[in-house]
This record gives structure tokens, sequence and C-alpha cells, in this order.
């Protein structure tokens, strides 16, 4: 998309210094991804060292033999399948409900026009400024109130119609051209079919941006899940982890199972990224753009 | 096929509604009898929680009906998870609760009374029985006692020209020193620096300084020149560079007295169990003793009561289980296992315990003099702030006395 | 009303009625079309406020009645026993802001977490900024392998994060002392120094945040038109100049984007002291969020912990304000 832009920025200047110079460019910016990726690498590596080596000087880079020891000893003692269940059903949960009822704001505020329509797009906005921290106490008290406290409805409930997703969906309805939906109301479709048949599947792709970036802001959520969960059984992969890193009778202060947790946790996702990386980018630059 | 997104929509809105408001409101119900299937819900707690488990499954072999379900929790999370159990309702039916944090329980009024027909208050160390007492009634029934004594590397301790246990704190100091200077080691000794749980490794500093932790009127005394004295002496190792200044979160300091980085540290009965399985090539390079006396050699009892909360609808099953993890045998059983001490004098009898190991004969002869932790409602905050007030000396650099007072003034209001 | 609820009786009758009126002729029907379509969007009352129901109805839930309810707690002994019968709390006036103001351990994580953005902020903004720089300066192909690069680290969870820098700084076997023996330096203990605590804390958010913007900033360097690049360089401006005098007042809006939600979320620092430090060493890892989580959720004095949200809040407000005024009116 971008390379005929290079072509003409970069042409007329093809001569003696800019070589060099694009091999300077390079350098920096290989010493970057490297200093970028480098904890990754030691993360991984350091899952499938012996204890022996974790702990050798001189350091023993690449692993001499590669040993499952630790996840072994991680599986004992932390439930990861069920964290793991717990972080993808309540991921999947809230990433449902936001490709619903965001889409379904998103839709009205661009392309409907009611009494207060003005108000609840600023309400949006708003809660887009509002940091999650500032809600912990009333929402744990309200949470135990309901006796919803361990429960999945409490770790979705909070999240399930993001502002974020709001405005995303807002942004992309908008660009939908009326003379279409103007049709169809013609046709006399009602405003649901027109929302769900005709509206939804033109914003495929921001549909696809907004499930990727929920998925993983669910995914990735910490603090709320801490508080609201007291059975470790009930416990999200993070909050599993952190508890499991601050305690040293469960790790005995070894690196190779914390590593190996990590990198259990890492690895779906930097999957799943690499795979889906151009909606990623794509997604935050349109929503940043406003 | 129109209607049935838009039922979907209204109807996703109004059930995330619905369950928001239907879920008020489930109090404690129905009794279920002892001879009924059921399941037990029971939150045990770091090493031992990790072990109970066992106990749960040979359990269930003599009683088929009862089911245990056992959830290890962290020491680290664990009394904010309950409490915040509490204060939603949602408590399992029992839990291994360590002696401090009796008090606030009982104050916040969620344990069942204990029957005291069927567990007899003659049986247990008055200590451990004592700290779950609240006029006249009791709140947890003992399961184990622990408490506080010296590990040091033997070897080590060889290499430095040290031949015998030191019997004092100056002894100690010159323990840390040689270890370093003679040695060679990285640390002379391991004095928690800071955080959660500091407060374990310096009571025994106060208790052996002849300091208290409440006066006899029951404010705190911990500006008491024997606690300034306490706060010198743990500080002396810092200011030395025989202790290291600060750990991370989940520091092991078997690990490094292991590798031989730290030589020497203050634990409980538990560690032997941890050396053995975690450090298996330290057999015969360490040893055990009574702490280096001060005024006195004193420790503090700890341990944990199993107690049983108010709402659990299985109240009978929580007492046979109960029964069985307190009985004599079981007692003895559970040493084996976990290397915890038993809260039943009786098993002490027992030939598991007669042929321990001679590491936990210095745990033994501590527990003769060693003093219980006041229960207080507030042990958390006040336990807290004994941690901060030991940070402010080995991390903020500040004076013992002004710690001290530090201490006092952060305290006063959580008593009483 | 009865015209607008799509019912199904309603859709044979309004569909004749406006084919009919459409049919009367093309060229009148389409001079009225934004008359007629105001006319008919005049009318989506019902449909408009269906449509932002969930996202009311969950925005009142959980956001607007805990805004409000942490603003009364903040005036309230709101403690323990409170959360089972949260009516017989205590108003205590303003009593709790008086002790934040003496508390030594608050004005302590005041500072720290201020130290953490007014570090942080410029340092991740600056760097995504660079980033963003030199992968807009062709490097063709390789620009998508180094964007995935650099924006890795934002998709994956802190705490993994977290955990895997504390061994990454670890004194003993971490992967920075091991670089420092293999040249046959030393590496200082990163965590456990009251100096260096932060600072690592810091260079990890950068780590961790930069792709974010570097992504926005990329976005932003394309949306600027090649002909005014190409104007600047024929006038002679060197890389320096291009880059001061277009790039960055073309891109202030990004900037005003990127430092705003940086800054929020820098603002409420978390898993990071939570999982590397405890706060330590002496409170020099100690931000806002980590203490009112202390004083909530361990303690359970939730109506201090409310007064400590307020004051963070209020930081929060007065920080974007001051960056929407300070970046806007140079854009101007």
């Amino acid at each position: 998309m971008t390379a005929p832009a290079h072509a003409t920025e970069t042409a007329p200047r093809l001569h003696k210094g800019e070589a060099t110079r694009r091999r300077l460019l390079l350098g920096v910016l290989w010493t970057g991804m490297i200093v970028m990726i480098a904890p990754f690498l030691w993360m991984a590596l350091s899952a499938f060292k012996s204890e022996k080596d974790l702990g050798a000087s001189p350091t023993v880079w690449i692993p001499d033999e590669w040993t499952l020891i630790h996840f072994e000893k991680l599986v004992k003692l932390l439930d990861i399948g069920s964290h793991f269940f717990n972080s993808t059903l309540v991921a999947v949960l809230v990433t449902v409900c936001n490709l619903v009822f965001c889409s379904m704001l998103g839709y009205a505020l661009a392309k409907l026009n009611f009494a207060g329509k003005r108000p609840v797009f600023a309400l949006v906005m708003c809660a887009l400024m509002v940091p999650g921290n500032l809600m912990l106490m009333p929402m744990f008290v309200m949470v135990s109130k309901m006796g919803l406290i361990d429960s999945y409805a409490a770790l979705v409930l909070p999240f399930a119609a993001g502002a974020f997703g709001v405005f995303l969906m807002r942004q992309f309805m908008t660009a939908i051209p009326d003379e279409l939906l103007e049709a169809a109301r013609i046709d006399g479709a009602g405003e649901w079919f027109i929302f769900w048949r005709i509206a939804m599947p033109l914003v495929k792709p921001a549909l696809a941006t907004l499930a990727i970036f929920t998925f993983l802001q669910s995914w990735n959520n910490f603090l709320w899940p801490l508080v609201a969960t007291n059975d470790p059984e009930k416990y999200t992969l993070p909050v599993a982890l952190a508890t499991f890193a601050i305690d040293p009778t469960k790790t005995n202060g070894s690196n190779g199972v914390l590593m190996a947790g990590a990198f259990l946790v890492v690895l779906p996702v930097l999957l799943v990224f690499i795979l889906l990386q151009r909606y990623f980018t794509q997604g935050i630059a349109t929503a940043g753009l406003k | 096929m129109q209607p049935i997104p838009r039922i979907a929509a209204a109807t996703a809105a109004t059930t995330a509604l619905a369950l928001l408001l239907s879920a008020c409101g489930s109090g404690g119900g129905e009794q279920t009898s002892a001879k009924d299937k059921q399941t037990l819900t029971v939150w045990g707690m770091g090493e031992e929680g990790k072990h109970l488990a066992k106990l749960g499954k040979e359990f269930n072999k003599k009683h088929p009906n009862i089911t245990v379900k056992v959830t290890p929790v962290g020491w680290d999370v664990v009394h904010q998870k309950l409490v915040s159990a509490v204060a939603a309702g949602e408590l399992p039916d029992m839990a291994q609760m360590g002696s401090t944090m009796l008090g606030e329980f009982i104050e916040l009024d969620a344990l069942d009374t204990v029957d005291q027909k069927t567990f007899k208050k003659d049986d247990y160390f008055p200590a451990a029985w004592n700290g779950g007492v609240k006029d006249g009634e009791a709140y947890g029934v003992p399961w184990y006692v622990d408490t506080r004594a010296l590990y040091y590397r033997t070897d080590l301790a060889e290499k430095a020209g040290v031949d015998k246990p030191p019997a004092t704190w100056k002894d100690q100091m010159d323990l840390a020193e040689a270890y370093k200077d003679k040695a060679k080691t990285k640390w002379g000794t391991y004095n928690q620096p800071a955080n959660i749980g500091t407060w374990q490794t310096w009571v025994p500093f106060l208790f052996s300084a002849g300091g208290e932790l409440l006066d006899s009127s029951g404010k705190p005394a911990l500006d008491s020149p024997e606690s300034v004295k306490a706060l010198e002496e743990y500080a002396a190792y810092f200011d030395q560079g025989l202790s290291r200044k600060s750990s991370p979160p989940d520091y092991d300091v078997v690990k490094d007295f292991g590798s031989g980085d730290a030589p020497m540290f203050i634990s409980g009965p538990w560690i032997v169990n941890n050396i053995k399985d975690q450090q298996p090539q330290l057999k015969g390079k360490y040893a055990t003793a009574p702490l280096p006396a001060g005024e006195s050699s004193t420790s503090w009892v700890g341990g944990a009561s199993l107690v049983t909360f108010k709402d659990s609808e299985h109240k009978a099953a929580a007492k046979e289980f109960t029964k069985y993890l307190t009985s004599t045998e079981q007692q003895a059983h559970w040493y084996e296992i976990a290397k915890s001490l038993p809260a039943k004098e009786a098993a002490w009898d027992e030939p598991a315990l007669k042929n321990a190991p001679e590491q936990l004969d210095a745990f033994e002869k501590q527990l003769k003099t060693a003093k219980t932790v006041p229960p207080l409602a507030k042990w958390e905050e006040f336990s807290a702030k004994i941690d901060e007030g030991v940070a402010r000396v080995s991390q903020k650099g500040e004076s013992p006395k002004k710690a001290a007072a530090w201490m006092q003034k952060a305290t006063e209001g959580l008593v009483g | 009303m009865a015209t607008t609820t799509p019912s199904r009786r309603g859709v044979p009758d309004r569909t004749s009625k406006v084919r009919s009126g459409a049919g009367a002729g093309s060229s009148p029907g389409r001079k009225r079309g934004p008359k007629l379509r105001r006319d008919r969007l005049s009318v989506q009352n019902g449909p408009g406020w269906l449509f932002s129901t969930p996202f009311l109805v969950l925005f009142l839930t959980f956001m607007a009645v805990p805004i409000v309810a942490t603003f009364v707690m903040s005036f309230t002994d709101f403690g323990l026993r409170n959360v089972a019968d949260p009516f017989s709390t205590e108003f205590i006036g303003l009593e709790n802001y008086t002790k934040l103001v003496d508390d030594e351990r608050f004005l302590t994580s005041l500072f720290n977490t201020s130290y953490f953005v007014i570090v942080g902020v410029p340092l991740t903004v600056g760097a995504g900024l660079f980033a963003a720089v030199l992968l807009n300066r062709g490097v063709g192909r390789l620009r998508t392998f180094f964007r995935v690069g650099f924006y890795a680290p934002v998709v994956t969870s802190i705490v993994a994060v977290a955990v895997v820098w504390r061994f990454v700084l670890d004194p003993a076997d971490g992967l920075i002392s091991n670089l420092a023996s293999e040249v046959g330096l030393s590496s200082p203990d990163f965590l456990g120094s009251k100096a260096l605590a932060m600072p690592s804390l810091i260079v990890m958010a950068a780590w961790r945040n930069l792709g974010t913007a570097m992504v926005l900033f990329l976005a932003g360097l394309q949306g600027i038109p090649a002909e005014v690049r190409e104007a600047a360089r024929l006038d002679g401006a060197g890389v320096w100049q291009e880059f001061r005098r277009i790039t960055v007042p073309l891109l202030r809006p990004t900037m005003l984007y990127v430092s705003v939600m940086t800054t929020i979320g820098f603002l409420n620092v978390f898993e990071e002291p939570f999982v590397m430090t405890e706060g330590g060493p002496d409170n020099a890892t100690l931000t806002v969020s980590l203490d009112m989580y202390h004083e909530g959720f361990r303690f359970f004095h939730m109506g201090y912990a409310s007064a400590m949200a307020y004051v963070l809040f209020t930081v929060i407000l007065a920080v974007t304000l001051l960056q929407l005024r300070l970046l806007k009116d140079k854009t101007k």
C-alpha cells in the first residue's frame, strides 16, 4: 500500500550517502529488535533449561539438555488447565458481549437520529477516560452483595460493553453509505434487520479488530479478577501466575518454573498476534485517528 | 429470521440484569447429616495446604459418603482472600487457620463454636488452645503447633573454624562473620529484611531480648528498651553486610541455604522437609539449634487450628473430619508427612515423634519456653506495621530507636 | 411512534406509502432528500434507545453507580463489616482526606507514581516516535517484520512480562547479570536497590508500551502527503529540519492522543510492583494503586482507599486537561 510512496521518496536520492544511511538505519532497527525480543527469548530458553544450567557460571545460553521438568513441576503446583479455561471462557464471553453491544450503540450513534444521542455519545467519551481502579471498592461491595464473588458473571459483566468498542464501531459505522441503509428502509426492513444484516457484514474488519482487542484486554486483565475471586479455582491465568510468583512455598525460588508459567501465558497470545498482526496495527491506528 | 437476533439481544441484556439481581442473598441453610453423601470444602494454607489433600483422600476411604475437597491458598494472599470471602458470604465449610488470624475471625463472628465435649481443652497445648478462645467459647481445634529455631550449615561452620552451635547473640554474630570471612560465603545469615511476614523472624529477637508485643495493660510495647535492643541486633546484620537488604517476593531461603549463599537462618520445623526434598545433598551438613540467647532464648508459638465456618451446611461432616485430623494417630501421621508438630500432647509419645530426626529436637526444646502471639483482631495490620518498622531499619537506614517509636505510634490504635 | 416501531404488521403499509411517494417523480424526491431523511431520522427514538440500552444499563451499573459510590464512600469510615451491611457506615466528613495528607506511605506512593509517569511517558512516547520515524524511512518489506517485533510486548500480559523481567533483572542468574559477566562486569541488584528499582520498572514499561505509540505514529506519518516532504527537501531542509518542521507539527494530534492514553495507563500502574517488588525496597516502588489495594483489600479500609482513588482520579483528570491544553494550543 505504502510502497509507491517510498519509491517516490527514495528514488531521486539514490546516490553515495544513501547506502550508508540505509545500513545505519537497519543497524539501529536490528538493535532495537534484539532488545524487544531478548526477554522473550530468555524466557523461552530458561523454561527448558535444567536447574543446573539456570544457575551455571559461566552462563549456559543454549540449554545443554532441553528439559520439560519445569513444566511438569508447574502442572503439579498450579492447575493450569482450569485457569486456562477460566481465562478463555471469560475472554470469549466478554468479546461476544462487546461485539454485539458496542456495535449496537456504535450503529445507533452513527446512523440513527434519536433524542439524547449527543449526551449518550458524550457519556461514551467520558467513560473512555475513567480509570478502572476508581471503581474497585464499590464494585467489590456490589458484587459481594449480589453473591457473585467467584462467579464468571462478576468477571464478565463489568467489561461486557467497553467505551473503546463503542467508539471504534461508531467510527466504522459512520463510513457506511447512508443510501444503502435508506434503500433498505424503503424496502421496509426494520432497524434490527438493517443493523444485523446490512451494517454488521459491512464492518467485518472492524469487528475482527474489536474482537482481537477485547479478547486480549480481557485475557490480560488483572486487578479486578484479583479482587473478585477468592477461590483459587476461579482464578484467571494472570491472577494465578501473579499469586504463584509471589509465593515462595510454591516456586521455592525456582526461576525455571516461573519462566515455564510465563511461557504458557505468553505463547498463545504471541502466536495469535503474529498470525493476525495486520488487524492489530490497522485497528489501533483507526481507533487513534479521530 | 429477523425476530431471533432481536430476541437474543433483548434477552442478553435482560438476563444480564436478572443475573445481577436474582443472586442476592443465600444464607446458611439446612444442615446436612454426617451420614449423607456430600462434599466438604476445606481451605488449606502454604506447605500444609499442599499435604492436606492426601489426608482428605484417606479420610474419604473411611467415610465414603464424604468427599473432601482441599483448596490450597498461598500464605501471602490467604488473609485477604478469607476476609473477603467472609464479607461476601462465600466461604468454604472449613479451613486451616493460622493461629494469628483466629482473633480476627472470632471478632468477625464467622466461626462456629467448638463442641467442647468432643474436643477437650486438656488434650492440647494450652498456648495453642487458648488462642482460639473468647469469653469461654472455643472457636478452633488446634491442629499443629510450630515455633522458630535456628538452622545453620555445619560443614561451612567447620570450614570457618566453628564447631558448636551458637548459644548467644554474640556467638551468632561471630558465626555469621566467620562464614563470610573464612568460609567465603556470600552472606553470613538471612534475616528477612522487609515485606509480608518479616515479623516472624524479628519477633524471636524481641522475645529473646526480654521484650513483649503488648504490655500488661494491653498496649503495644514496641518502643520498650528491649524492642530497641532487638531492632539493633537485627539491624547489625544488615549494617555489616552479613544479610541481604532486600529479597524478591518469592525468595526461598532454602535455595540459598543449599548453595551456601545464606548459611544460617531462623525458621520453622517444616523446613526440615523442604531441605530433604529440594536440597537432598545437605543431608548431614546442617543442624538446627535453639535460638541463640539474648537475655533468654525465647521463640514464639505459632501453628494452625481447624475451624468450621458458621454458614457451613456440613457442620456434622466438618466435625468428623476435625475429629479425624486431631486423633492421636493422625497427629503422628501428619507429623510424618508435613513435619508439623502435633498440637495434641499425647501424640508426642507416638513412635513417629519419639524417633524423630535430631533436627526436630531444637523445636521441641524451644516449644517449652515459647510465648504466644496475643490474639488480636487487627493482627494483620499490627504485624504489617512491624514489617514496615523493620524495613525502616534494614532498608531506610533509620535508627532502631526512631523505628521503634514509629512502630509504637503506628500500632497504638490497633489494639483493644 | 406507531409507524416507527418496526412491527411486522406495519411493514407492508409503510413500504407502500414510501414507494408511492418516491414513485411520484425522481427529481423532486432527490431534492427533498435531505429533508426527507431528517424527517425519517427524527422518528428513530425507539430503535435508538433500544440499541443504546445494553451499554447504558452496564454503564450505569458498573461505572456511574460505582463512581458516585466511591465518592460517597470516601467521606465514610467504610470498613469490612460494611461490606455485608453497606448502609450502616458512618459519615466522617473530610477525615479520610486530612489523614491522607499526613500519610507518609501515601505521599511516597504519590511521588513514586508521578516519577513513573513523568519519566515513563516521555520515554515511551519518544521511543515510539523514534521507532515510527525510522520505520517510515523506507525499509521496504522488513517494515512489517520490525513492526511485529516492536509491537509484540504490547499484546502480552503485564503479569507474565513482569515475571519475566524480574528474572531478566535478577542480580545472580538474570539475563543482564549474565551479559555483564560475559564482558567481565557485575550487575547491580536492580530491583533491590532504592535508586534503581523505579527506573527499572520505567524502562520495562517503556519497553512494553512503545509499540502502541509506534503504530499510532506510523499511521500518522503515512497521513503526511509525500509531496509535503518532497517540497521541504527541495527547499533544502535536512533530516532534522524536516522532522522538526513537518513531522512533529503534523503529528501533534496523534501525539496528544498517545500521551493522554499512555499517561492514564501509567498513572494506574499496579501489576509491575505487585509482582516484582511488592512496593519495596523501602517503598521505592509503592504506587498509588498498590497502596490503595493494600488499604482496600488487605486491611479493608475501604472508605480510606476510596479517598485515595479519588485523589488519583483528580490527578488523572488534571493531567489530561493540562495535556489537552498544552498540545492543542500549539496545533493552532
